[in-house]
């Protein structure tokens, strides 16, 4: 896995940028596998990128400003998996090589000689799924009933009745990495919804210049001003926020999770004791190898509006080390 | 000999401060929740500058610690894990760096290693009645006369007023142009004849604050900081720095424990809504202390802060409000029984009442809101960028 300097992360950025910018794909999963980023996770001897937590995040936010990140995000956590535990498995070649989608269901199922039981929920559409199971690590074949959520994303429910399935790993590495690529997943899906806030609200700002009431524009009335004064503290306290869950968890919950964190611990327990994700001590990601990563993408060139540049221009102190990426 | 105290590991410096806490601020003066008077804290202050503490953020030549921020934050946190009272310190931590900034050698020499000493108890001049958070509305005015300059008007809502030897002052020289322009930042001797200070009692049975007279108020223009008629470059620069201080995390951070300690205390600690509660109010305080820090780096690495730091001082003292008021609620009626602060014992009451004045000072947060409307965001009909 690489870590990502000031100069790959402009390059990525660009390269995002450009993709976003260009007219709708006729074929998107076609793209985005030959641009390599749905398995930019996997290590570069089984034909990824190599990228880690820092390199998804940069490419899902940059997608996610033109609303096209759906399937890199899914796709990096089943991919990281894979990199982390079973880089030359057969799902993990075929993501590379033919861009296959492979997803990593969450849900918990039974084994039984090597054959699953239980029902896994919103399970993303893909042709092959992860499920980690009793510490070993499972392929099962996709299914094909897809019923489209209310924003047109696919779903499938799977219910498993000793379904057969590949082991591709076991051990206790399966159950590290497990832990380590939810709290990454975490992070890349965070850039992905802060990338949509941010574009919600440029909308909602351009809409206040240009929308004329009362002989006025609409961000000319105060209670409207002080609204959008909300939404842009709140995007500039999670973008700080992804920063820190970048470089690492400089930045943790020291005592307590939410207590759908750690399921299983006693209220009291999870209270006295409770860990964050970023202070998991297994999880081993990029952002661990420095202080302070690039910054992820949301107000780089990929950005054009005035907010963007707004925030560009305060990035350099928010993220120190994004000061060689372009600012303008 | 100047000690390098950023090179000191981190372990040293903390094991420092609390072996000097220890054996030089006396337990009677340790958690107390209001402002004791000068002659109750100046020892202790005094102990500070002997030790070349007192001044954590300025350079190392002019007597400070030259901290990073970083172990600026470290400093803070011992001093208030130890319950270090709270002194008074506007000249160090306010006027300090505008002397620096914008003094001359002069000046510098007169009034740095005063206010170091504690020689001069500082007070700010810059509310009037009718300009607080909009403050170039200002209208004590200042009539220059040769070598001296004469103020008449009123200051409200002046921290300390009553304690202090000194006050730095925004007062109006000129009417000419946008009223940001013809401020001049003086500095006056709260001796001088003419002056008034009538003490205010607040909400929570503090007389912190005070009305401060001036009837023909006259001292020589070397008083001047800065240029005259350019004083709102000073006062701007002062106040990115107490916009800074307004927004740093400490105050958050208390009422945190605070909250943890009353949800403990009332058996909620297995209650699904405090757990949410409380470690929403921890991913607050996390934020409020990301966000400062950066800020504060930029000053170390600027100089100064631009108008985004408006978005610290807003979030971090809605921050301690949403807090304190948690706080309450957790306490229930026990805890609005008594609002005077114990030793010891959690104030919700108290906490509650002193989270509302943050919010309003160093320009409401309303105000925050209308600049960071118009100059970063863009809108309205005053907007530029």
């Amino acid at each position: 896995m690489t870590v990502l300097d000031a100069d790959t992360a402009r390059m990525i950025i660009d390269s995002v940028a450009g993709y976003a910018r260009a007219s709708e794909a006729t074929d998107p999963l076609a793209e985005l596998h030959a641009q390599g980023w749905l398995h930019c996770a996997l290590p570069e001897e089984a034909g990824g990128l190599g990228f880690g937590v820092d390199g998804a995040v940069l490419i899902a936010g940059g997608l996610a400003r033109a609303c096209r990140a759906e399937p890199v995000t899914a796709t990096f956590m089943a991919a990281r998996m894979l990199a982390l535990v079973a880089p030359q498995s057969a799902p993990a070649g075929q993501l590379a090589e033919e861009g296959r989608l492979v997803s990593l269901v969450m849900g918990t199922v039974g084994v039984e000689e090597g054959r699953l039981s239980g029902t896994l929920r919103h399970v993303s559409k893909a042709e092959q799924h992860l499920v980690v199971a009793d510490g070993e690590l499972f392929v099962l074949r996709g299914g094909t009933e897809w019923r489209a959520r209310v924003d047109g994303v696919q779903l499938e429910t799977l219910a498993l009745d000793n379904a057969e399935a590949d082991r591709i790993a076991e051990g206790a590495v399966v159950a590290a990495a497990y832990r380590q690529v939810r709290a990454e997943g975490r992070l890349v899906i965070a850039a992905e919804l802060l990338a949509h806030a941010e574009v919600m609200l440029e909308i909602t700002l351009e809409h206040m210049r240009t929308r004329q009431q009362f002989g006025h524009s609409l961000g000319h009335f105060q209670a409207l001003q002080h609204k959008a004064v909300d939404l842009y503290c709140a995007a500039l306290l999670s973008r700080r926020s992804g920063c820190c869950g970048c470089a690492g968890g400089t930045r943790s919950i020291s005592r307590r999770p939410r207590p759908s964190v750690l399921p299983g611990q006693g209220a009291g327990e999870r209270l006295r004791h409770g860990r964050g994700p970023g202070r998991d001590p297994d999880v081993r990601g990029a952002g661990h190898h420095r202080r302070e990563p690039p910054c992820p993408p949301y107000q780089t060139r990929a950005c054009a509006g005035p907010v963007a540049r707004h925030l560009s221009r305060i990035a350099p102190y928010l993220c120190p080390n994004r000061t060689n990426v372009d600012q303008n | 000999m100047s000690v390098d105290w950023n090179a000191m590991a981190e372990t040293d410096f903390r094991a420092h401060l609390r072996a000097f806490i220890a054996e030089h601020c006396p337990e009677e003066l340790r958690h107390l929740r209001l402002r004791q008077p000068p002659g109750v804290t100046m020892p202790w202050y005094r102990a500070l500058h002997a030790a070349g503490m007192i001044a954590p953020g300025w350079p190392a030549e002019l007597g400070g610690m030259a901290l990073t921020p970083e172990r600026h934050l470290v400093f803070i946190e011992e001093m208030e894990a130890a319950g270090t009272p709270w002194l008074h310190d506007s000249g160090v931590r306010n006027l300090g760096p505008a002397i620096i900034a914008f003094g001359t050698e002069a000046q510098k020499a007169q009034y740095l290693p005063k206010i170091a000493m504690g020689e001069q108890i500082w007070c700010q001049g810059y509310s009037e009645p009718g300009a607080g958070s909009d403050l170039a509305s200002l209208r004590c005015a200042g009539r220059i006369e040769g070598e001296t300059i004469t103020i008449t008007g009123q200051k409200i809502w002046t921290t300390s007023a009553h304690h202090a030897t000194y006050c730095f002052c925004l007062v109006r020289t000129s009417s000419d142009g946008p009223k940001q322009h013809g401020i001049t930042f003086v500095l006056i001797d709260m001796t001088s004849p003419g002056i008034t200070v009538r003490p205010i009692r607040n909400l929570g049975g503090e007389d912190d604050f005070c009305e401060v007279f001036f009837d023909e108020v006259t001292v020589g223009i070397d008083c001047i900081l800065g240029e005259v008629d350019d004083g709102w470059k000073v006062a701007r620069s002062l106040l990115g720095f107490e916009r800074i201080w307004a927004g740093s995390p400490r105050r958050a951070r208390k009422a945190l424990e605070e909250l943890e300690a009353i949800v403990e205390a009332a058996g909620l600690g297995d209650d699904g809504l405090w757990q949410d509660r409380l470690v929403q109010a921890e991913f607050e305080v996390l934020d409020v202390q990301d966000l400062y820090r950066r800020f504060a780096d930029l000053v170390s690495t600027e100089g100064h802060v631009g108008t985004e730091v408006s978005a610290l001082k807003i979030f971090a003292t809605e921050a301690f409000q949403r807090i304190s008021e948690w706080s309450l609620e957790a306490a229930g009626q026990g805890g609005v029984e008594e609002v005077t602060p114990k030793l010891g014992k959690p104030s919700p009451a108290f906490t509650w009442f002193e989270s509302r004045a943050p919010a309003i000072f160093s320009g409401a947060n309303e105000i925050h809101r209308n600049i960071l409307a118009r100059r970063v965001l863009g809108l309205g009909k005053e907007a530029r960028r």
